[in-house]
């Protein structure tokens, strides 16, 4: 298994915001968390990153996570995107998906006075050039991602998360900003960087996306699973429809 | 000819003495702002390119400067020893500083950095060793190599290659992968993490370049004023380095040069009668540069280059 949730709890004070939460995620496969606003969906990810305190156990490839920093986890070849963007506006696209290798880019104090920019190798281009090509960033590559559409934001941003290679990248709301043909490449990115090799955790508001490209889907419904399995199983699984599906 | 500015510059620099020889005041001022344009690089570094706040950075100056003048008085050290005592241990206390910046943000980090200057000039002054409230006089000049470095005139070229070597430093760590993993840390700490930045350790780096520039600058204030008392390192000092920071321009190399030639020739060559506004002047100042100019004076330079596209020094 890529990631085991084991018992996933996490508090706020009175709120229980994750209960008791059980999944596992298969390698190589599109796993999609829905449920509706306040379900807990961002809170699960935000435990994975040990940005809140939780208690049961989180597994990444078989090993606990528990106390592991959140900057450990892109060696670890874990990547994410957030709901509320978080580029870096001082730098052109390039630049933002670049710094994605950090960790994979060696430098020491005496590189760092002597003004190597390491971003400006031919390796580091090639790469951000082949993820930029694959997300449709290719002509953007010098424009500063504020000048940018929110939709285009949210892809520089899976760029970055997807530029190292990752084992596992979570999603959080990836598509969002997005127009219906931008959804439709957007749902080809996803098939075609799960063909990579790489297993995608997906929090996703747009049924059309989550159902289309899923292999399995986890409903959550204040901070509780309500249902999991195929995108056939979760549309017409009665419950999931009473809570989240049936709203609209 | 964008390649031969910075020679011009130089070549200019390096005839400013000769050329003002008769005004040796003169160029004591031009050394005083060389200093604080060192000290500021510190800052910019931290603020600019960093995203930290200091209210305390002066009092890195007054490590770097008692730590070298008392090697030297003291102990006989030769000067180039002290100095490189001086910013190691203004560094030293810069890892120390840095260490509450690892919980605080904003406002409480500048109150944290506040206290932190305060407790600093305090124990300094509180030695026996420091000359207490009476300050340290009689500080030897500068010698390195069998040269002393006793005129002004003389002390302007060490305390030029001073400068060169913190701008050629920062500009250089600017485009390195941690001055640029700082500037990522200061868009999105988030984000940065996520990339796995150790924004820890980043910070506390922040810290101590920072200091390791006030220590620099400490050293040289030290040797070529030739006098020291804490009072000239306090919040004040700390406050005038921030708002000539933001003057220059924030995350700009050649800002903080501006700042400080445009502070101490403000406070110091203003006619007499009139330096009682020169307070009011340099705050006029800022307060129309952070209304007008959010990247500083650079901003200007940058416009009259032709060089201004909205593009970042950072890439
Ligand atoms: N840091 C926090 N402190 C207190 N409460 C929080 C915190 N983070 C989230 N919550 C609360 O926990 C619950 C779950 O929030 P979460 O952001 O995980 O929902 P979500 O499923 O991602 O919703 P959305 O679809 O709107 O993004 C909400 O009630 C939210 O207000
Ligand atoms: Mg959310």
């Amino acid at each position: 298994m890529m990631l085991e949730l084991q018992n996933l709890t996490v508090r706020f004070g009175n709120l229980v915001a994750v209960n008791k939460l059980n999944t596992s995620v298969s390698e190589g496969t599109i796993h999609s968390l829905i449920g509706p606003n306040g379900a807990g969906k961002t809170t699960v990810f935000n435990a994975i990153y040990n940005l809140v305190p939780y208690t049961g156990d989180i597994l990444f490839s078989g090993k606990s996570l528990r106390g592991v920093p959140t900057y450990r986890l892109s060696e670890m070849r874990m990547t994410r995107t957030f709901q509320n963007l978080s580029l870096f506006y001082s730098m052109t696209v390039e630049y933002n998906i670049a710094l994605g290798l950090h960790t994979a880019i060696k430098s020491s104090i005496l590189s760092d006075i002597a003004g190597v920019n390491v971003y400006s190798r031919k390796e580091v281009k090639q790469r951000v050039a082949r993820v930029a090509e694959l997300v449709g960033l290719s002509q953007l590559l010098n424009a500063y991602p504020a000048f940018l559409p929110y939709g285009t934001q949210k892809l520089v941003e899976l760029a970055r998360a997807l530029v190292n290679d990752s084992k596992l990248v979570l999603l959080d709301e990836p598509a969002a900003g997005l127009n219906a043909g931008e959804k439709e490449q957007f749902k080809e990115i996803l098939l075609k960087v799960k063909q990579g090799g790489v297993t995608i955790l997906l929090v996703e508001h747009d049924m059309g996306v989550v159902m289309d490209i899923s292999d399995k889907i986890t409903v959550m419904n204040f901070g509780n699973r309500i249902a999991e399995g195929t995108p056939q199983e979760i549309s017409e699984n009665p419950d999931v429809i009473e809570a989240y599906l049936g709203v609209n | 000819m964008k390649k031969f500015t910075p020679i011009l510059l130089l070549v200019l620099a390096l005839l400013i003495p000769v050329i003002f020889r008769q005004k040796p005041s003169l160029v004591y001022y031009l050394n005083l702002s060389m200093i604080y344009a060192i000290s500021a690089q510190g800052l910019n570094l931290l603020m600019g390119i960093g995203g930290q706040i200091s209210l305390g950075h002066a009092a890195f100056m007054a490590i770097g400067g008692y730590t070298s003048a008392v090697l030297v008085m003291v102990l006989h050290v030769p000067f180039i020893v002290a100095l490189i005592a001086g910013v190691g241990l203004s560094c030293l206390f810069g890892l120390i500083i840095g260490f509450p910046a690892l919980r605080l943000k904003g406002f409480y980090l500048a109150i944290a950095t506040l206290a932190m200057g305060t407790v600093v000039t305090d124990i300094i002054k509180r030695i026996a060793i420091t000359g207490g409230d009476y300050g340290l006089r009689n500080i030897p000049a500068p010698r390195l190599f069998g040269f002393t470095f006793g005129s002004s005139l003389s002390q302007f070229y060490l305390i030029l290659a001073g400068l060169l070597l913190a701008i050629v430093v920062t500009r250089n760590f600017i485009r390195s992968k941690s001055g640029i993993a700082l500037q990522a840390m200061r868009d999105s700490e988030t984000g940065a993490q996520a990339v796995g930045i150790n924004t820890s350790n980043y910070k506390l780096l922040a810290f101590i370049l920072a200091s390791a520039f006030a220590g620099l600058a400490g050293v040289l204030y030290g040797h070529s004023v030739s006098y020291l008392n804490t009072t000239n390192f306090g919040l004040d000092l700390s406050i005038n380095l921030l708002a000539i920071t933001i003057i220059g321009g924030m995350g700009t190399v050649w800002g903080v040069v501006l700042g400080s030639f445009l502070w101490v020739f403000v406070r110091n060559l203003m006619g007499s009668g009139l330096e009682m506004l020169t307070g009011v002047l340099f705050g006029v100042i800022l307060l129309l540069v952070v209304l007008f100019l959010p990247r500083g004076l650079s901003e200007i330079g940058f416009r009259i280059a032709g060089r201004f596209k909205g593009k970042n020094e950072s890439s």
